[in-house]
């Protein structure tokens, strides 16, 4: 059986802070492009070269950071509503059919799906 | 007497100052050091949430949640570092590009005041000829000795203000990943890059790196030479194995029958060999895309015909030399304009020139051998030994202990492995056709 234990508030919770990191990541993608833009007056074609280059790989790479950071925000906010969704249909479970079972004090869904025997 | 005021002197200024801002490259650098800054406090703010996830969650699942955020945070480690990297270099070039800025500016006041000296004397009047002859003289005199030394200055700073920018944009590639080619990076730098990034992301070769550098070396500077002789050779051997009727020895009497009969009879030990450590060590080794490459570049150069018509070793060597001086060619012409390709890779360079000498040489002497093409491989040879040598002799004294050792002792066993099966016929073949060459 897979022990696991959440908080699926706490966990829902931290999403924001994590979705958030997509503005200053913004702002660097901003500033990297902004590189690029001085290749033009660089003095140097080597550097404008340079400059191109690495404005065109780290923009496309902040960029691809950036949407990263809303995607985990997504999966741990869709993983605390999963876990709270599984809590509440066991919770309504025991207390249809077990009811000395629904009876006993309970830590959430993960303490159900122990004492049922499995994982959810 | 007045002389003429030197109006055939070009207006155009003689030390023209590079066009660029280095206010905007500071600019620019200003802003790469805060995008820094914002992800490194974005990768702390993401390990802050890993923690406070792994507090909340326990799990196998949370743990895969926790590996993505602390490796997310380890790519905005990345952002900071590159960014970082570009802000010093880019403020670096600025430093130096302001002040060839300021050479190129003090350089050509000075010579407009040369040039007005020169012009003040030439205008003055002079009681005769004679005099005024003199006293052109030396103010031209004076005026070449001003401007070479005025030159001299120019080109030195110059010198430096290239290498700066290179400077610049090396610092500038090393933050990209490595399967992003290099301005004027050479073909072989380009797949040892690779190669060497790639092996650090496996775990076994990631602990022995110093093997892996080393084989790389090897595999860059010495196999392929012997690659490329031993899968030509091969599949020459293989296309005449595969159909001996068509054997080009065929023509040449008893002596083609009696070479041919000598293959045969050993025809069962060839294709073992070619299909079994040859092929699955030039797979491994060069690729199967590659080892196809090489046959197509000397079949559309139509010289498969010369292959068939020359004697089947001959012809193989052929294929081998116009496969080696093609990809020789490659790597060379990859480098772009060879002033830049000099001043950025150096010994490198002339190594990767005079291969494309020896390779070329050595096919023409293997087309048509005579004192001058044989002399033309000697010549070249030694160039290109001894400037291999120099190009990479960090690399070998870097890589001198076991892992050169290893990969030396892996060429020769390859080398070995090849002479054993390819000479055996090429002597053979050599014999059957020597008479029809007067230098062979």
């Amino acid at each position: 059986m897979t022990e696991f234990q959440v908080d699926a508030a706490a966990l829902r919770a931290e999403a924001p802070g994590v979705a958030a990191l997509s503005g200053p990541l913004d702002a660097a993608q901003t500033a990297v492009a902004g590189a690029g833009s001085v290749a033009g007056v660089a003095g140097h074609e080597l550097v404008a070269e340079g400059l191109q280059a690495y404005a065109a790989w780290w923009t496309q790479a902040i960029s691809g950071l950036s949407s990263s950071a809303g995607v985990i925000a997504d999966q741990l906010t869709a993983t605390a509503d999963d876990y709270a969704a599984a809590d509440d249909r066991v919770r309504g479970l025991l207390a249809d059919t077990a009811g000395p079972l629904a009876a006993q004090p309970s830590s959430g869904g993960a303490d159900y799906a122990r004492r049922l025997g499995g994982p959810l | 007497m007045r002389l003429d005021g030197g109006g055939g002197v070009a207006a155009a200024a003689r030390y023209p100052r590079p066009v660029g801002d280095a206010a905007a490259l500071r600019g620019a650098a200003a802003d790469q050091r805060t995008a820094a800054g914002r992800c490194s406090d974005a990768a702390g703010q993401c390990r802050s949430s890993a923690g406070s996830v792994g507090a909340v969650w326990s799990g196998d699942a949370s743990a895969q949640a926790l590996v993505s955020l602390n490796g997310f945070a380890a790519l905005l480690d990345e952002v900071v570092a590159g960014t970082t990297t570009a802000a010093g270099a880019l403020e670096a070039y600025a430093a130096a590009l302001e002040t060839m800025q300021g050479v190129a500016d003090r350089l050509e006041a000075e010579h407009t005041t040369l040039l007005s000296r020169y012009r003040s004397t030439l205008a003055q009047t002079y009681p005769d000829e004679a005099e005024a002859l003199d006293a052109s003289w030396q103010a031209q005199a004076t005026y070449a000795d001003g401007v070479a030394d005025l030159d001299q200055q120019y080109a030195t700073a110059a010198r430096t203000f290239d290498d700066a920018a290179l400077a610049c944009l090396r610092s500038l590639e090393s933050t990209l990943p490595s399967f992003i080619r290099g301005h004027n990076e050479s073909l072989d730098d380009w797949v040892e890059g690779m190669l060497t990034e790639w092996a650090t992301r496996v775990p076994v070769l990631r602990d022995h790196m110093g093997l892996v550098r080393g084989a790389v070396w090897a595999s860059r500077t010495a196999l392929p030479a012997a690659l490329i002789a031993a899968v030509t050779k091969s599949i020459s051997l293989g296309k005449f194995l595969n159909n001996p009727v068509a054997s080009p020895l065929r023509g040449v009497g008893l002596l083609g029958s009696f070479v041919d009969s000598q293959i045969g009879q050993r025809l069962p030990q060839y294709t073992q060999f070619l299909n079994g450590e040859l092929g699955r060590f030039s797979q491994l080794v060069m690729g199967t895309d590659r080892t196809a490459n090489l046959a197509s570049i000397a079949a559309n150069e139509g010289l498969g015909a010369a292959a068939r018509t020359s004697g089947l070793l001959r012809g193989a060597g052929i294929l081998g030399g116009v496969a080696a001086t093609g990809m020789s060619a490659a790597n060379v012409i990859a480098q772009g304009n060879p002033v830049d390709a000099f001043r950025e890779n150096g010994a490198a360079y002339v190594a990767d020139v005079a291969e494309v000498g020896f390779n070329a040489s050595l096919t023409a002497a293997m087309i048509a051998p005579n004192p001058v093409t044989v002399g033309a491989v000697v010549v070249t040879g030694v160039v290109y030994a001894g400037a291999e040598v120099v190009a990479n002799w960090d690399e070998i004294t870097e890589f001198a202990g076991d892992a050169v050792d290893l990969a030396g002792r892996g060429y020769r066993a390859a080398a070995e492995a090849v002479d054993h099966v390819a000479d055996t016929a090429t002597d053979l073949a050599r014999d059957a056709v020597s008479f029809l060459n007067p230098f062979d």
